[in-house]
């Protein structure tokens, strides 16, 4: 456990270390992020392209505006 | 595409970890080869004779095929040989696995066609012809290499289904298995339209039939013109459409029409399976392809086969009494010991007492007899110093089984004695066997074999292979003995106790059961199915269970009481009726249009003659020169096999940098024929050397370990801003070299090895905006040198756009050691695994856990956050406000202290969508994604601006977790 303490411990437990380290004002955040969303994927002569609309899940509550993205290559 | 993805290998194999399967090279190959006027034959240790037979086989199909598309060949066609399909998957020509159903592959770089003799001399010679046809048309279209469509100066592609169409057309014409198809298809009305076929194995068959159609209905001259216009277009429907006068859609309708005509009347004089047996199998539920080999049990109670229903080719246990599936004893495909099962030509059978079930199968290096007990599904792997194996047959009361084996150039039928692992040919001849089965008392094998007139001949290439039947070994006498003697195909010989041989037989145009009365010789075919039936069995009861084919595959059907059924009438198919009648076509190769009359003309040389032509041709010389005399003089001549190198490809792409935005690279490749050598560079050159950026890798792959180096060098220059009297430019530069090795354990897992040395610097200068000067304000350097280690392993399949079942993982340990002021020394462990769940055709579910800690006094940072080669068309937002700044950019601020670490030594780890690059930061990371992915839209055809159709798209949801966090001090 001390040996789990020093790994993980720190900015799980002192949101105020997340805040200065990414200029955030959420009491809660923290180094997790959720994201979800759906998407699609077509071939094209080029590439497969794969255009997904997500979301950021705010450990407080609430969502980010939907992101939409368009990125190459197959499924991981 | 293509090109892309290399450069990111390149990257890939230097710094960062990859999944993938193996191809492994267990044997080295001594490459020589033949040369024929129109074909080099590489082949390698005592196959001469096979390499001659193929130069043969060769130079007769492309008379053909140059015949049909009005084309010469101008360059020899690399023809590589290969003894067996193990060796095969060895290849380094082509990357992909060759799995058990590839017969032979044609590649565009060089118009290479690599094949590997399976036993069967008519298959071989099908398998040389066909790829011969993707080797004319890619010679014939697109200059024989991949340059032009890499450059997009051809714009056509040859449709899949008039690719493989023709190859199986002009290979053989028409047959009772491509009868059989189509059958099924127009009398199950579902035949497809014509560009429908690309969207499925179709392809071949399908394609095969419109090919058929249109040159019974225009001629064979036809397919020449066909092609000539779809170059001369640049479009494939337009070229037909020029050709023949109709549309794909109007095309369709009259090959249709052609279909109903040929088969609906076989409704009438024909059975459905339903009316003589009972189906066991229902693909209309599991929706796959394939239920083959059946094998009743001794005491008739279970039946063991064959399925792919899982996706994978599985043997299944089924209870005939409960009419259930019993239990999976066997998973194919996934692990080492069953890499394949042989399933085109299989052979499932039980030992005497039913504890035991044997079957051969490809276990990694070499194929093996797998015997396995049916209660526990424990087994034991006997492998076997030949070729190939296939079709286990088990003695009814001895330890031993005879299996067909492939040696070589030839493949017999042998004996192996379980109890002492003994090997016995007991054909040893240059015929094709196959279909070994024991005679109820075990004192004689029945085997098809082609020998029939060819018995005294030795030599292959003088065997008539087209035709097969059924012949007996006495182990008394050791004499073979024909029993069947037909013009028709038979197979599968099974003898019950009352002295009666079943086997199926092609007569008339379609696979039926036949029975064969072993005092009388009197035979009748006890079957008169509509579409086909294969690998029959018997029980001691007489009950058959075959393999029967409908509605677009193989279910399994129970046939009762076989030896009472009385003898039915098989009619000739309309195919079978009219085979063999001429279908003698011009040859068009020499014909010269808009040729300008002559005012005068010397006739003196001239011959008047058919098919002399070309010899009264203005360049006869450059004509007959394809018949080199000092390339070929009827000798074959054995040459040793020289590693030259030659051109792939030369080719630009664009790549999306997670830093630096989107480039433009210059790709070009070289390899040797083998392919084991290959040399790539990747290139980005700016205002010079010393700004650009340019990769040069040498891969070896000779071996079973393969191994790279790597040259490379990247530099990036930026803006950093600016004040009244300067421009501020910072320049990243990185250089080094890395080695890296594979050696693979297995197709399924492997060790990586390898370090890179690098030296990367950031140099800050500042530009005066009056005068132009620079001067460099800023310096910094970093040297680091980074082993390697890693451990993965990689059974997934991939559907259409990534993997959708099995699992994978990784294991990588890399270090950089302490060596000097400027090193950047730390320790890192990764660890990814996932899992992917197959819940039905197409649709799966994928979970994947990544875990990272790096150590030491410069730890590596992880970067969480984003996709790759991800572009965001949105606002993006910091906890709910718009915030257009990305993390990826602070890595680049004047500020930051650490931007070669950043840079050159972080890890970015993806996918977490819905949040930026660098979103999280860390010595650590976590990740875990959650995605169901689905089929979503078939296709859809888009009209304008142009007749374009986008076909499988798929859709997906997806939850992904991660953190990233720094360790405590």
């Amino acid at each position: 456990m001390l040996v789990l303490h020093g790994i993980l411990l720190d900015e799980f437990d002192n949101s105020e270390l997340v805040r200065s380290k990414y200029g955030l004002t959420d009491p809660k955040a923290s180094p997790v992020l959720t994201t979800f969303g759906f998407g699609t994927k077509i071939f094209t002569p080029f590439a497969l392209i794969r255009i997904d609309t997500a979301w950021d899940k705010y450990p407080s509550g609430g969502y980010s505006k939907p992101q939409y993205i368009v990125s190459f290559g197959y499924d991981w | 595409m293509k090109a892309i993805l290399i450069l990111i290998l390149f990257v890939n194999q230097l710094f960062a970890q990859s999944f993938g399967q193996n191809k492994v090279q267990y044997d080295t190959f001594d490459w020589e080869y033949v040369v024929s006027p129109n074909t080099n034959v590489y082949y390698y240790g005592d196959n001469y004779d096979l390499a001659i037979f193929t130069s043969k086989v060769a130079e007769k199909s492309l008379e053909q095929i140059g015949k049909h598309l009005r084309w010469t060949s101008n360059k020899p066609i690399k023809i590589i040989v290969y003894t067996s399909h193990n060796d095969f998957q060895q290849t380094n020509i082509v990357n992909v696995y060759m799995s058990e159903g590839v017969g032979g592959v044609t590649e565009l770089y060089k118009n290479r066609i690599v094949i590997p003799f399976e036993g069967s001399y008519a298959q071989f010679e099908h398998v040389i012809h066909h790829e011969l046809v993707h080797a004319a048309i890619n010679e014939l279209v697109y200059g024989g290499n991949a340059q032009g469509l890499i450059s997009g100066r051809i714009l056509l592609q040859v449709p899949l289904w008039a690719n493989e169409g023709l190859a199986e057309f002009l290979s053989v014409d028409w047959d009772t298995n491509s009868d059989m198809v189509l059958r099924d298809l127009a009398i199950e009305e579902r035949l497809p339209s014509i560009p429908e076929l690309n969207y499925s194995i179709l392809a071949y068959k399908g394609g095969q039939s419109v090919w058929q159609y249109i040159t019974q209905k225009y001629g064979r001259e036809k397919v020449g013109e066909i092609f000539q216009q779809m170059r001369r277009t640049q479009n494939a429907e337009r070229g037909f459409e020029s050709a023949l006068g109709v549309d794909f859609e109007k095309l369709t309708d009259n090959w249709h029409d052609f279909l109903k005509r040929e088969y609906w009347p076989d409704l009438i004089n024909r059975e459905n399976f339903d009316d003589f047996s009972t189906k066991i199998t229902d693909r209309s539920k599991t929706r796959n392809f394939y239920n083959v080999s059946p094998s009743f049990s001794p005491d008739g109670n279970t039946v063991a086969y064959f399925t792919d229903q899982s996706g994978y080719m599985d043997l299944i246990l089924y209870e005939v009494e409960s009419e259930k599936q019993k239990k999976r004893l066997i998973r194919g495909n996934t692990t080492p010991d069953f890499e394949e099962l042989k399933w085109l030509q299989p052979g499932i059978s039980w030992s005497p007492d039913g504890k035991f079930i044997s079957f051969a199968s490809k276990s990694g290096e070499q194929d093996s007899i797998i015997i396995v007990d049916v209660q526990s599904g424990k087994y034991e792997k006997i492998p076997i110093d030949l070729d190939g194996v296939f079709t286990t047959s088990w003695h009814p009361s001895e330890n031993r089984i005879a299996f067909m084996g492939h040696k070589d150039d030839s493949s017999d039928i042998y004996v192996i004695d379980l109890d002492s692992n003994e090997v016995k040919n007991i054909t040893n001849d240059i015929f094709s066997e196959a279909s070994p089965s024991w005679s109820p008392d075990g004192s004689k094998i029945y085997f098809t074999s082609d020998r029939g007139v060819n018995s005294d001949i030795n030599a292959m290439f003088d065997v008539d292979f087209s035709q097969t039947d059924i012949y007996e070994y006495d182990f008394s006498d050791t004499q073979v003995t024909q029993i069947t003697n037909t013009s028709a195909n038979e197979n599968y010989p099974l003898a019950n106790a009352d002295g009666d041989l079943f086997y199926t037989s092609d007569f008339n145009g379609i696979t039926n059961i036949f029975k064969h009365n072993l005092s009388s010789n009197d035979s009748f075919p006890i079957t008169n199915v509509i579409t086909g039936i294969q690998q029959i069995d018997i029980d001691k009861n007489n009950n058959i269970i075959f393999s029967g084919y409908k509605e677009r595959g193989w279910d399994l059907y129970l046939m009762s009481n076989a030896n009472q059924v009385l003898e039915k009438e098989v009619k000739q198919t309309k195919y079978f009726a009219e085979k063999g009648i001429s279908n003698d076509f011009e040859d068009l190769r020499f014909l010269k249009k808009n040729k300008k009359v002559a005012t005068q003309q010397n006739y003196s040389s001239h011959i008047f003659a058919k098919n002399y032509k070309y010899k009264n041709s203005d360049n006869k010389e450059q004509k007959e020169s394809k018949i080199d005399s000092l390339r070929f003089n009827n000798q074959f001549i054995s040459r040793k096999y020289q590693t030259e190198f030659s051109v792939d490809y030369i080719s630009t792409s664009a790549t999306i940098d997670n830093l630096f935005g989107s480039r433009g690279v210059a790709n070009l490749a070289w390899s040797d024929v083998m392919g084991d050598h290959r040399i790539n560079i990747g290139t980005n050159l700016v205002i010079d050397l010393d700004n650009s950026d340019l990769v040069i890798q040498y891969a070896y792959l000779k071996n079973r370990t393969n191994f790279y180096t790597t040259l490379f060098q990247q530099a990036n220059t930026f803006s950093l801003g600016y004040n009244l009297n300067y421009d501020f430019i910072g320049q990243l530069k990185d250089y080094g070299v890395g080695f890296f090795g594979q050696y693979p354990f297995s197709k399924f897992s492997r060790i990586d090895f390898g370090a890179t040395l690098r030296s990367v610097n950031y140099t800050v200068k500042e530009l005066d905006i009056f005068t132009f000067n620079t001067s460099t304000i800023y310096e910094e350097n970093l040297k680091a040198i980074v082993p390697l280690t890693s451990f993965v392993f990689d059974n997934s399949t991939n559907g259409y756009t990534g993997p959708i079942d099995g699992f994978k993982q990784y294991l990588t340990f890399q270090f950089s050691p302490d060596i000097g002021s400027n090193s950047v020394p730390f320790q890192t462990i990764k660890f990814d695994m996932r899992k992917y769940f197959k819940l039905s055709r197409n649709y799966s579910f994928a979970a994947r856990l990544m875990l990272g800690k790096s150590m030491g006094d410069k730890p590596q940072k992880f970067f969480l956050g984003g996709n790759s080669q991800m572009m965001i068309f949105s606002d993006t937002q910091t906890e709910g406000r718009d915030d257009s700044g990305f993390y990826a950019q602070r890595v680049l601020d004047y500020d930051n202290t650490s931007i070669l670490e950043d840079v050159y030594f972080s890890e970015y780890v993806f996918p977490l969508r819905g949040a930026r690059y660098r979103e999280r930061v860390g010595e650590n990371v976590a990740v875990a994604n959650f995605e169901f992915r689905f089929p979503f839209v078939n296709y859809v055809d888009v009209s304008f601006p142009a007749r374009i159709r986008f076909g499988n798209i798929f859709g997906h949801i997806f939850l992904d977790v991660g953190a990233a966090w720094d360790s405590s001090r």
